[in-house]
């Protein structure tokens, strides 16, 4: 399929709904545009393009209200956790007035937050997660949620209990997952920036698949508090951005340490915009390449795709050095036993007590439990609920979870290796471009295998990014770049030159151009 | 290969009520996904730490002091079934007929 693509050379040709956010920043400053019209256009795409359910849940006040449902409120008047937001360099008010949404497992005070499940359908959060606050302080519109695969467990977005997501570039394609909503909701010119949550690679894999660039950030980088868990010591939240300029502004708007998230680091946050345009200097910069990325079992349009990537990195000057990671191998298994362990003990709390759905009929207490359990979680839930418990019980515990996590030792030291000898780790974000409805549902393991680049960040807690970086048969292919620990400026100073001097970043789907 | 059984036994212990054929499904699936993960079974990883958290290594503490919360009204809003104070489950001491 060719010409399903527009691709614009600069910004003023671009429809408003296409415009990165430092452009749409621009113009409301210069008052160019209203922060009434911008609502008002967003909104109508939203409707406009409702067939892609890329949204569980619209804001209305945020489109009506003359000030903006969120900007309105200035302080939390709830009071509650009231020291879990610090005031820092990032507090600024750069997202002010410009729509934005957020994946439905990010906890909104009175504001619907289902993480895609039937067992949550009806569940309302007290309290904002702290990246919300953070945004409302950055004066951000919340338009919507979006829609996710249930509890954030899926490569697909096909096990939200509410519908799959729609790829823009080919509606018969999945999005990604598991923030497949997030990723839609800015390739489709639905949002100007959107957060998910990447556990395994669910921000870069949809990002990478709907050709827009997508941010895991490093582990602890982002407060967790208000994500609805699936594996703590993996998730991270992170944004969905049109290029790398506003992935920096999204960083700097919920980056920061939270003392309500024990495991949020304390190491300080620099702000990023006013830093990424002139750091990197690419004479110096070394980029390793992991050759077994690139031969068997990758498809050969994404292999010549991220190939042109190296070259173009190689032109600008950087050294390409060959690399080894030789426990990666190992990835898949280690994550999906540690992975499905944690969200065995962290969905524990899903009982049908505290909030969401209860079974209708039961007996007693525990065949309440387990029928409001078996009736509220979906398949893939179920699913990994068994796995993890299989791999935590009495017997089984030494042969696969404590292994997984020796294993997972093993991997982080292959990364601590590797960055003794370059700066980054470029890759592809997924073996083939966006797959078909279907395609992979009934073989879990065909499923958890298009995550196998992106899961080894997740486990070794380093930052890695996806940009785009070309079509292949006219779908967006996506570049991983890594860096080591709290690298995040390195990361996208060398995207922002890369985007530079590349036109990947500025091609939307035609079917959501109008 | 994992037997029905075994599934079952897990289900309970994770109190999902299973129905039987969800429980063949899993038992497939689960056993070819656990011969897949094998594989880490051949590495040499004697005398290596397991990593549960890989940046994170201590405990954090705060002072020991009271901050204001959601009251009990606001926190009980959402659940399936109160008294208007308190959550409401079934007995849990059953009586005998």
């Amino acid at each position: 399929m060719t010409g399903n693509f527009i691709e614009y050379s600069n910004y003023e040709q671009m429809p408003l709904h296409f415009k990165p956010a430092h452009e749409i920043r621009r113009m409301l400053d210069s008052k160019e545009i209203s922060p009434a019209e911008l609502r008002a256009h967003i909104a109508g795409r939203i409707k406009k393009y409702e067939r892609l359910n890329a949204f569980l849940s619209v804001i209305p006040d945020a489109i009506t209200s003359e000030i903006g449902f969120v900007s309105a409120s200035k302080t939390d008047n709830a009071g509650r956790a009231a020291a879990s937001v610090p005031v820092s360099a990032a507090d600024n008010r750069y997202w002010s007035d410009i729509p934005v949404a957020l994946k439905d497992n990010i906890a909104t005070k009175g504001i619907k937050t289902t993480a895609g499940s039937k067992i949550l359908e009806n569940h309302t959060p007290i309290y904002d997660a702290a990246v919300v606050k953070k945004l409302k302080k950055s004066g951000a519109v919340i338009i919507g949620k979006t829609n996710m695969d249930e509890f954030a467990m899926g490569s697909s977005t096909e096990n939200s209990a509410f519908g799959a997501t729609l790829n823009p570039w080919d509606t018969t394609c999945v999005p990604g997952g598991s923030s497949g909503g997030s990723a839609v909701a800015v390739a489709g010119g639905m949002a100007y920036m959107a957060l998910g949550s990447d556990t395994g690679g669910s921000i870069r894999q949809p990002a990478a698949l709907c050709g827009v660039c997508g941010m895991k950030p490093t582990y602890g980088r982002v407060s967790r508090c208000g994500l609805i868990a699936f594996a703590s010591s993996l998730d991270q939240i992170g944004p969905f951005t049109r290029d790398a300029l506003d992935m920096a502004s999204a960083l700097d708007a919920i980056c920061g340490h939270d003392p309500a998230d024990s495991t949020s680091s304390d190491i300080k946050f620099e702000p990023l915009f006013d830093q990424i345009k002139n750091s990197a200097d690419f004479s110096k910069l070394k980029i390793g390449i992991v050759d077994d990325y690139f031969g068997e079992g990758v498809d050969s349009g994404v292999t010549l795709q991220v190939q042109a990537a190296v070259d173009q990195f190689k032109k600008m000057g950087a050294e390409i050095i060959s690399i080894k990671l030789p426990h990666t191998q190992y990835a898949i298994p280690v994550y999906y036993l540690i992975a499905t362990a944690e969200a065995s003990s962290n969905l524990a709390r899903f009982d049908g007590v505290k909030y969401g759905f209860r079974a209708p009929e039961f007996k007693n207490l525990k065949e309440m439990y387990m029928k409001t359990r078996d009736a509220g979680f979906g398949a893939e839930v179920k699913r990994r609920i068994i796995l993890g418990t299989y791999a935590l019980s009495s017997g089984y515990y030494d042969a696969y979870y404590k292994t997984a996590q020796k294993a997972r030792t093993k991997i982080k030291e292959d990364f601590q290796a590797a960055f003794a000898k370059v700066d980054l780790i470029l890759s592809p974000v997924t073996p083939a471009t966006a797959f078909k409805f279907g395609e992979k549902t009934a073989d879990p393991l065909a499923m958890y295998m298009s995550d196998i680049f992106t899961i080894s960040a997740n486990l070794a807690s380093i930052p890695a990014l996806s940009i785009p970086c070309g079509l292949s048969d006219g779908m967006p292919v996506g570049l991983q770049l890594s860096a080591n620990y709290f690298q995040e400026k390195l990361l996208l100073a060398a995207a922002y030159q890369y985007q530079k001097h590349t036109v990947h970043h500025m091609r939307f789907a035609a079917g959501c151009s109008l | 290969m994992i037997s029905k059984e075994e599934i079952t036994r897990i289900a309970d212990l994770a109190m999902l009520d299973l129905t039987d054929s969800e429980k063949n499904e899993y038992a497939a699936q689960i056993s070819s996904l656990l011969d897949y993960f094998k594989q880490i079974q051949s590495l040499d990883l004697a005398g290596v730490e397991p990593t549960n958290h890989a940046l994170v290594a201590d405990n954090v503490l705060r002072e020991d002091k009271a901050f204001p919360s959601a009251g009990q009204k606001c926190v009980i809003a959402g659940a399936p079934d109160t008294d208007g104070q308190s959550y409401r489950v079934p007995a849990i001491i059953e009586t005998e007929e």
